[in-house]
């Protein structure tokens, strides 16, 4: 099933095309040399997976195939590393609430100061209001290749100043941790902040090879590929039209990317918000997916121009998002249903028989997959593309919501880090920790670390990494 | 505070709910037939891993006395990788190279030929598009010269009528030509003439009239069923046998109305099934009805893996070349061996080499056609270890097309609390048989994966263990002519070949495989006609390939009821 989070269907929904085209057809890195920064990008979604669907099949020389739940990012298969089996342990010893603790040791795999000393105390029983000692993984590699906070963006969550359901850092002024990034959830203030006032040049077109002059017309052959499936789709009955317009919903969703030129410069960046679109409140979050696009354009745009090279997105509508932009939409009670609540009614045996929550985690992956396209239509001056220059990471705090199992993580991972990862893999490793996902994320980005967070217990860290991994 | 009560709640519902899906083994009886049916749809994948869902009545499958052959609810087909590329070969020849199109199908169906396991999402399509693009690029360099400027909106106009035509298997209409010859106009002020054209022909190789079967829809309720115009036999039958365009004499056959009599397509499809452009399709459909399509075993070396590779093509051609097909397929003593299959078989070295090939008898009990290949066994093992209960399985849901459902959640775990560490396998068997949560489905598989005792995991004879023979008694728990005690594979394989259940079954996977759909009760009528038919002619392939062209049925489309997630 496709989702009509189309070109055309979006940039209805933003009411001009001032905000896709000159944005994508005009980015480049603000340096100007061929020296390009591996960047760090996380995504992260709630309430895990179906992890039934999600999981690859285990292939020969760690061979990927794309799950059920990952078919939406099929056209970047080449570029991705999937794992199965990161465990978050330390959310075990974090004695709070079970939607807390795996969100706030998500990031950090730290524990919580509640000692005032900044030394953790293993006996204690942490509320949820506490923080964690210890920095985030994006904070912390900041800090490490000493350049700004990162930015830090949230979807689909009211109280993103706090920036507290997913990692809580110390603050300021406290002992072992940089500053806290502030958080936003406003897509026109942190394009303000980071994007406007850029100044505009104009984009030359070459044509002087074969390829540029089939690339130069590909958008009038979709469009006349895409005339032709609306035409043929009035005369075909109602399941096999279903076939065909999630196929031309798919021309329309590729036709962005395909039609993208690559840019020479950053500048002329514009954005537009659709009329009478606000930031989506509680308790339903009404128009996420324009926030969660705008948002992700947003990033896109800050790391090719060179704003940041740490940016995070993390979609908190956890709890009771409507999703009323899917065609399953809206739905009633995500979070009760995440738990298969028998109160529902939903008969399901289990959640992989739920096609609403099916279609909700299909989603999420449709905005990830949103976020590697903006990224892979950036070629920068080393000849990559800012996929390939980058780290970009999406992960959920449980691997199955229903029974808030921190066991076995989601993990993927996409662009190779300029190479230090090797990608077009699935790696199954049951043993491996968050702590040790976070090492090998730092030794990509040349940082010889050999564990993350916290470290005093056995088992949390192997010591190298996730096995394979980098390298 | 709100999360953390709700949390506590659910975590105890989720504790509730395993404890009952623990209990919830397997399938649903058909009153007295003896055969489980799941509860699922069939044409839904099947998720092994995915917990039985609710009980509900299984359908029932059967062919009433006076009802009438009934054509095929079809669902929308899109071309495959192998169709695509013989098509775009087909067009332009050899010297034009299409990179693949298509992802692999999606796994999880009885058949890589149905449509959920070929969806077109953003991937799909993107791959698509990429090989439209070059495949036109490489087209701009053979594009016939036009002889004059003034004329040449009209030289494009009729080469990409010709080409459209052919490559949708219909006449192109006017519609589909205003959309194929405005992107060589759109293209035409800044690309040269060819490369123009050639912009056309990355068109129409995106348009779902290329890329997708298309046939007649006018479906109502008071007109069930439609009958397919001659075009459109002509393209079944073209991408049924040869997974490429129909041939002038299929499209003649198509324009003149001949294919409308059953007796003509009958004559079409034994001429088709002659011509080497049918084998691929034979192969493809047996390999994948015997589920090793693509296996390859770990356990196997590469030079094994790729010898047992080229044995079980050298088997297959000649079942289908053979009178009795069904019968060489699963009874055969007869195999080929290179040098490295002569060392895994136990025999004398004469050949000279992997590629020194010849023909040889196994041991009767050794070589029950592919039912023992060793590819076929090492894929119902884990790792070294046979299985049993898989063998059992695959003659049990493959061959004789009984349904079980997958093992519930904890099966695995259930096994330990069953038998002491150190029990047999056949006691292990005997325990899950008698467990009231086990046993409906087990004594279903493991009685006949146990004619399989002398072949280990990596499908190696090995009749005698420690001076004692092996037991390879079993037993089929059936109503059918198949019920009853047996003795070894050579025992099975022979009840089974005779058996006009299995014959119906090898019609059924053959009818599954060309339209990509599991039968419904309406099908159950056409099933017996062509299996009576394959049967009255000595279990012949041939006969039953061909013969589903010859059926009434084969010329009809009826609606398609019912949406898939």
């Amino acid at each position: 099933m496709s989702f009509r989070i189309t070109r055309r269907g979006f940039l209805q929904a933003t009411s001009g095309a001032s905000l896709a085209i000159p944005l994508l057809e005009s980015r480049m890195t603000r340096a100007q040399t061929a020296a390009v920064p591996t960047r760090l990008v996380i995504y992260q979604t709630g309430e895990g997976n179906l992890l039934t669907r999600w999981t690859p099949p285990t292939l020969p020389n760690d061979g990927l195939q794309l799950s059920e739940m990952l078919q939406p990012l099929a056209s970047h298969q080449k570029k991705l590393v999937v794992v199965s089996g990161t465990n978050n342990r330390v959310a075990r010893m974090h004695k709070s609430n079970d939607h807390t603790a795996p969100g706030h040791t998500l990031m950090t795999s730290s524990l919580i100061d509640t000692t005032g000393t900044g030394k953790f105390d293993a006996s204690i029983m942490v509320n949820s209001g506490a923080l964690c000692l210890g920095p985030s993984i994006d904070h912390y590699l900041a800090d490490q290749l000493k350049t700004s906070l990162p930015i830090n963006l949230a979807v689909g969550t009211d109280s993103p100043p706090d920036n507290l359901m997913w990692y809580k850092v110390k603050p300021a002024g406290s002992t072992g941790a940089n500053p806290l990034a502030p958080m936003s959830n406003d897509p026109a203030k942190t394009f303000n902040t980071y994007l406007a006032g850029l100044p505009t040049t104009t984009t030359p077109t070459t044509m002087s090879t074969r390829a540029d002059r089939f690339r130069s017309q590909r958008g009038s052959v979709l469009d006349g590929v895409w005339t032709a499936f609306k035409s043929l789709n009035a005369k075909v009955g109602v399941t096999d039209s279903m076939r065909l317009q999630a196929h031309a919903d798919a021309i329309r969703a590729i036709e962005l990317r395909a039609t993208t030129v690559a840019p020479v410069q950053c500048g002329g960046v514009t954005q537009s918000l659709p009329a009478n679109w606000k930031v989506p409140r509680a308790p339903t979050f009404p128009g996420m997916d324009v926030q969660a696009n705008l948002l992700v354009d947003t990033m896109v745009s800050v790391l090719s121009c060179g704003a940041n090279r740490i940016v995070t997105l993390q979609d908190g509508g956890y709890d009771d998002p409507k999703f009323e932009f899917l065609p399953v939409g809206p739905i009633s009670g995500w979070h009760a249903q995440v738990h298969n609540d028998p109160a529902l009614g939903l008969g399901y045996a289990s959640n992989n028989d739920n096609p609403t929550l099916k279609a909700g985690f299909l989603y999420y992956a449709t905005v990830f997959n949103r976020l590697l396209d903006g990224m892979d239509a950036v070629v920068e001056p080393n000849g990559m593309t800012m996929l390939d220059n980058s780290l970009v990471l999406w992960i959920s705090e449980f691997g199955t919501g229903q029974s808030h199992s921190m066991s076995n993580l989601p993990v993927v991972i996409a662009g190779g880090a300029q190479g230090k990862i090797k990608t077009n893999r699935y790696l199954a490793r049951p043993t491996a920790s968050l702590g040790d996902l976070y090492t090998s994320i730092l030794n990509a980005f040349d940082i010889p670390a050999t564990s993350f967070g916290f470290n005093d217990v056995a088992g949390l860290n192997s010591g190298s990494g996730i096995a394979g991994l980098v390298g | 505070m709100k999360l953390k009560n709700t949390a506590r709640l659910y975590a105890t519902l989720f504790v509730a709910l395993g404890g009952s899906t623990l209990g919830a083994c397997v399938g649903v009886v058909s009153p007295g037939s003896g055969i489980s049916q799941n509860s699922v749809d069939p044409n839904q994948p099947v998720d092994p891993n995915q917990p039985v869902g609710p009980a509900q009545p299984p359908p029932v499958l059967s062919c009433s006395a006076t009802a009438a052959p009934s054509p095929f609810a079809v669902p929308l087909q899109r071309i495959n990788d192998t169709q695509y590329n013989s098509i775009i070969g087909e067009l332009f020849g050899a010297g034009v190279i299409a990179q693949s199109a298509f992802p692999p199908p999606l796994g999880g169906y009885p058949y890589a030929t149905y449509s959920g396991a070929n969806p077109m999402g953003e991937g799909q399509t993107q791959a698509v598009f990429d090989a439209a693009e070059s495949v036109a690029m490489q087209v701009a360099d053979i594009v016939p010269p036009c002889s004059s400027v003034s004329a040449e909106t009209s030289c494009a106009t009729t080469y990409l009528n010709t080409l459209a035509t052919r490559a949708f298997r219909h006449p192109a209409t006017t519609t589909e030509m205003s959309v194929i010859v405005g992107s060589y106009t759109h293209a035409r002020p800044t690309l040269s003439y060819s490369e123009s054209v050639a912009v056309g022909v990355e068109t129409i190789l995106q348009m779902p009239q290329f890329l997708y079967v298309l046939e007649s829809q006018p479906v109502t309720a008071t007109a069930p069923a439609t009958t397919l115009t001659g075009a459109e036999l002509a393209q079944r039958m073209a991408l049924l046998y040869w997974n490429g365009l129909p041939d002038q004499t299929l499209l003649d056959a198509g324009q003149s109305g001949a294919l409308a009599d059953p007796k003509n397509r009958l004559a079409q499809a034994q001429r088709m099934l002659k011509d080497p452009r049918a084998h691929g399709v034979l192969t493809d459909f047996l390999l994948q009805w015997m589920t090793v399509k693509g296996f390859h075993a770990d356990v196997h070396a590469a030079n094994l893996q790729a010898a047992l590779d080229e044995e079980m093509r050298r088997d297959l051609d000649q079942a289908l070349a053979a009178d009795d097909g069904l019968h060489a397929l699963i009874t055969s003593q007869q195999t080929f061996v290179n040098s490295v299959l002569e060392t895994f078989y136990g025999l004398p070295a004469q050949s000279t080499g992997p590629s020194d090939w010849r023909q040889v008898n196994l041991d009767a009990e050794q070589r029950v056609g592919l039912l023992t290949h060793p590819l076929l066994l090492a894929k119902f093992a884990h790792g070294q270890t046979a299985s049993p209960i898989l063998r059992g399985k695959f003659i049990r849901m493959m061959v004789m097309c009984d349904t079980i459902a997958p093992p519930p959640p904890g099966a695995l775990a259930a096994q330990d609390m069953l038998t002491p560490v150190g029990a047999t396998v056949r006691e292990q068997s005997q325990a899950r048989i008698n467990s009231a949560t086990c046993g409906f489905c087990h004594k279903l598989m493991d009685p006949i994966g146990f004619a399989f005792s002398a072949f280990d995991g990596l499908g190696k004879y090995v009749p005698t263990v420690g001076g004692q023979t092996v037991d390879v008694s079993g037993h089929i728990e059936s109503t059918s002519d198949l019920g009853g005690d047996f003795s070894g594979v050579r025992a099975l394989g022979e009840k089974l070949a005779q058996s006009p259940k299995v014959q119906a079954c090898l019609t059924t996977q053959w009818m599954r495989y060309a339209f990509g759909i599991n039968e419904t009760s309406v099908d159950q009528c056409t099933v017996q006609s062509l299996a009576g038919q394959f049967g009255q002619q000595n279990n012949s392939l041939t006969a039953l390939f061909a013969g589903l062209s010859g059926l009434d049925s084969f010329a009809q489309r009826r609606a398609v009821t019912g949406g898939a997630l």
